[in-house]
């Protein structure tokens, strides 16, 4: 998915293929094209935890992983960027 | 073909509200007529002049009134407005305030993405009151309409652009991307911007290298602000009412302040720079639109 600000690119996230798999584990790719001095972000959060688990200051795809923490591979996830551009809304995750 | 532009929409609205585990898809395929619509779009380039915002409230009343064609009722959209909208200031008043955000929002950074949880909870607890079947269709008609206002107000300016992972649009943003990063006219932008910092005691190539950093040393703080107002929420207190004042130590606040004061300094000689014309965003916007506009019309 791709997430804008002023009509541009700034943040673009994927899930490793395979990754929906039921195992708990989400594997995700995170990019942020734009040289802005603010680096893609995702956050996710699953029961009390809340932390950010994968991090881009580049375009090239950077792999990151999140495990799950209460055992029904379903978390809420949210990617962002720099206080300006609106962050992504908090998705579901299902199936990791 | 005609049968998939007709199905398109249904088969991505899982993608819409659930990420990640639902955005595999990577085949290349043939445009719908709605996203060759878009295309046509975009090969305009953005020669209309209306603000963002009013291109937006346009955009909102579309959907509206595209819900209601079917009887629906939209609950508007599932974003929530960015920190910046909701502390209803422009770029330059918040860089003023705020700096770059960096080390100058932690706290606010905490009740504002509470906020967004319980406005995504709202808007869910809104969905749910829809039958199961009514829910179904409310989210693949909310999605053709989204589709539907691209065509005709573009893609979204800010916040999550809805494209199916496998749509042709993605390559011409791609394509846009690479070629603008590419460009000579950003490239030459930086330098001025990087020459003009230099002036002003700061040795940076590029946005990267000044707000990065700051960034970096921003996060110890971030969590132990988190890990700190835990104990605080805890045993009772709300995160609205947890000022960094009120979390950090003396030692971790002093810290905090210097990084505050350094990234308020770097951020004044930023915009300073951008008041002298060296606004790489604005060159930035245009050698994109335009690099867009030339792919997707080719």
């Amino acid at each position: 998915m791709n997430y804008a600000y002023n009509g541009h690119i700034v943040a673009r996230e994927r899930a490793v293929s395979g990754t929906c798999d039921g195992d708990e584990i989400y594997n995700g790719q995170l990019a942020d094209p734009y040289n802005d001095g603010y680096a893609a972000r995702a956050r996710f959060r699953d029961g009390s935890y809340n932390a950010i688990a994968g991090y881009a200051t580049t375009s090239a795809w950077n792999s990151y992983r999140f495990y799950d923490q209460t055992g029904n591979s379903t978390a809420y996830f949210q990617i962002y960027s720099s206080p300006a551009s609106r962050p992504s809304y908090w998705e579901i995750n299902r199936g990791h | 073909m005609k049968a998939l532009a007709v199905l398109a929409p249904i088969g991505v609205v899982a993608m819409l509200f659930v990420g990640g585990c639902s955005g595999d898809a990577d085949a290349d395929r043939e445009p719908t007529s709605t996203e060759q619509a878009i295309i046509e779009r975009l090969a305009e380039s953005s020669s209309d002049d209306a603000a963002p915002g009013e291109t937006e409230a346009a955009r909102h009343e579309f959907i509206d009134q595209c819900m209601a064609e079917e009887g629906l009722e939209y609950l508007g959209p599932p974003e929530s407005p960015s920190m910046l909208e909701r502390l209803d200031l422009t770029e330059e008043d918040f860089r003023t305030e705020y700096g770059f955000g960096h080390s100058t929002t932690i706290d606010l950074a905490r009740s504002y993405e509470d906020l967004t949880i319980t406005e995504m909870k709202a808007y869910q607890a809104a969905l749910k009151t829809l039958p199961e079947a009514e829910r179904k269709r409310y989210q693949a008609r909310e999605w053709e309409c989204l589709e539907l206002s691209s065509a005709d107000f573009g893609l979204p300016e800010n916040g999550t652009v809805n494209l199916p992972a496998d749509s042709p649009i993605n390559g011409y943003l791609d394509r846009a991307l690479e070629a603008t990063t590419n460009d000579p006219r950003l490239a030459e932008v930086t330098a001025h911007w990087s020459d003009c910092m230099r002036d002003r005691g700061y040795d940076f190539a590029d946005r990267d290298e000044m707000g990065l950093p700051l960034q970096e040393e921003a996060q110890q703080f971030m969590t132990a602000y988190s890990i700190q107002g835990q104990r605080l929420v805890d045993s009772g207190r709300t995160w609205q009412d947890l000022s960094v004042a009120k979390v950090l130590d003396a030692e971790q606040l002093a810290a905090l302040e210097e990084l505050q004061q350094r990234e308020l300094d770097i951020a004044a000689a930023h915009q300073s720079c951008i008041d002298q014309g060296h606004d790489i965003d604005a060159v930035y916007a245009e050698v994109y639109d335009e690099h867009l506009a030339e792919f997707a019309g080719s």
